[in-house]
């Protein structure tokens, strides 16, 4: 036979509560009226109380951060695929395929990532072709002129073959 | 015995006829040569015109001048025993006693005599100094009694006659003795000149550049201050020009050249015509598809030889005999006016 046990009878919980400092008057100076600041952790040992606590830590905690915000926002900017990416501007078929297969295997790699990026591929198409149905075509930018001067010597002028006699058929 | 050299003209300047090529000597020279000056000497002799061209430094102008007399007399000399239109030369004395087996010569017909054989070797027999009477019959439109030609490939039936040294005439140092088991008679007009070009090119070896033309058959030295151009004569005769050579610009070392042909020592005749070039198979004139040749060689002896035999050849046969040892270049003008050129001989032409 089970035992009955009488459960205790449960205590009301008081709510939680946060209170800003000086949002009623508590915890404020009641001379000045402006709130206490709050009690400093109190250093133990004869060195904590030569000196007060260093904010290099932190600082150089924030500093870390901003670095690694700035790698990534770099590394953003240039991964981002253009026009001119060459791996993207392929034109023959074979080297069409190749980057196809490539975007495959980029997007099976990032399909376990947070971010899933959709690889654009970029081809330049040849005089007469149609891009596929859906694509997006971009009109590509005329290429900037390119003037390369080369100076060439001029060239040496072959001196004249002086004849100084013939053979010919003898006797 | 022997005829008399022809005169010598005086010796030619050939004003501003040098350049000078700065810098263009050994690698990495900046030191500019001066130049050379050229002296020239047209004579004849063999039947027909010889040039003696050298370079000298200005300075040796009339010593130059002495030593192209000199070399040109001693030609004269080569000559008067090797031409077959003096009676009075050795070639002729030899020839006329063809019907005995053995015949003393002096020794420039030896040396001349012991190269003609070297090259009979070297060609097959297609070069035979032997074929005198198969050349005036061609001349003249006339056939040889009897059969000349043997029909076959000429090594088999030997040569008909040999040299030895003549022992038996211990005053008469350096002659030679000719023996033939045949009546036996020599042409010595191709041979005889481009043996004369390459003697007369060590005669004058103390010349910067050399240049002999013994009738179309030349021997040259060049050097790096001359820039000679050798006209090939176009088979057509007159004064065209076939084809340009430079040779001494590309070997300036002893070079050779000489061209040989069907077109221009021919003659017709009622029924058909010949040319001078006998086929030691036939004993007549040969019958080929090689209008001319020219061969640039080690010696203009060579050159000539070889020249002849690649037309006697004709084109399919001749490139066996033109690839071998101090052949450099040889252009082949067919009938169906083809040029062909062994391998690298077209960096031979200007």
């Amino acid at each position: 036979m089970s035992e009955l046990h009488a459960l205790p009878e449960p205590r009301p919980v008081e709510p939680v509560t946060t209170r800003l400092a000086g949002a009623d008057g508590a915890g404020a100076d009641s001379a000045t009226g402006k709130p206490h600041d709050p009690p400093r952790p109190k250093a133990s040992g004869a060195a904590a109380a030569k000196r007060p606590p260093s904010s290099l830590p932190s600082r150089l905690m924030v500093g870390a951060g901003a670095v690694a915000a700035l790698s990534v926002i770099g590394a953003g900017l240039v991964r981002y695929p253009s026009a001119t990416d060459t791996t993207a501007t392929t034109t023959s078929g074979k080297a069409a395929d190749s980057t196809a297969a490539k975007a495959g295997s980029r997007k099976k790699a990032s399909a376990g990532g947070a971010v899933n990026l959709q690889p654009v591929r970029y081809v330049r198409l040849k005089p007469g072709q149609r891009a596929p149905k859906g694509a997006k075509v971009i009109r590509e930018a005329a290429p900037t002129p390119r003037v390369i001067v080369h100076r060439v010597a001029a060239a040496p002028v072959a001196p004249a073959v002086r004849t100084v006699t013939r053979t010919r058929q003898s006797g | 015995m022997s005829g008399t050299p022809p005169a010598i003209p005086a010796v030619a300047a050939v004003r501003g006829a040098v350049a000078a090529i700065p810098g263009a000597g050994a690698a990495g020279s900046t030191v500019a040569l001066p130049p050379l000056e050229e002296r020239s000497l047209r004579f004849e002799a063999m039947g027909g015109n010889m040039l003696l061209r050298v370079a000298t430094e200005p300075g040796d102008v009339e010593a130059a001048d002495r030593t192209l007399h000199h070399v040109a007399a001693r030609i004269g000399v080569w000559a008067a025993r090797l031409t077959r239109f003096d009676q009075g030369s050795e070639l002729c004395r030899l020839n006329a006693e063809a019907t005995r087996p053995s015949t003393t010569i002096s020794p420039t017909m030896a040396a001349l005599l012991a190269r003609a054989q070297d090259l009979w070797a070297r060609t097959g027999g297609l070069v035979d100094v032997t074929l005198l009477e198969e050349r005036l019959a061609a001349e003249h439109g006339t056939t040889i009694p009897g059969e000349r030609g043997h029909g076959m490939a000429v090594p088999e039936v030997g040569i008909r006659w040999w040299l030895e040294p003549a022992t038996s005439h211990p005053g008469r140092r350096g002659r030679w003795r000719v023996h033939r088991d045949l009546p036996t008679v020599f042409d010595l007009d191709g041979v005889g000149k481009g043996w004369i070009a390459d003697r007369a090119l060590e005669a004058l070896g103390s010349f910067p550049a050399v240049l002999v033309d013994a009738d179309g058959d030349i021997a040259m030295r060049g050097d790096e201050r001359v820039s000679w151009g050798v006209a090939i004569a176009d088979p057509a005769g007159g004064d065209d020009v076939a084809l340009l050579a430079r040779p001494v610009d590309r070997a300036p070392g002893r070079l050779g050249m000489a061209t040989s042909g069907t077109t221009v020592f021919r003659w017709s005749f009622e029924g058909g015509w010949a040319h001078h070039l006998i086929d030691p198979r036939t004993g007549n004139s040969a019958g080929t598809d090689v209008v001319q040749a020219t061969v640039i060689a080690d010696g203009a002896l060579l050159a000539e030889a070889m020249a002849k035999a690649a037309v006697i050849a004709g084109s399919d046969d001749a490139w066996r005999l033109l690839d071998g040892p101090g052949i450099h270049a040889a252009f082949l003008l067919r009938d169906d006016g083809r040029l062909l050129t062994t391998e690298g001989g077209m960096a031979w032409l200007a």
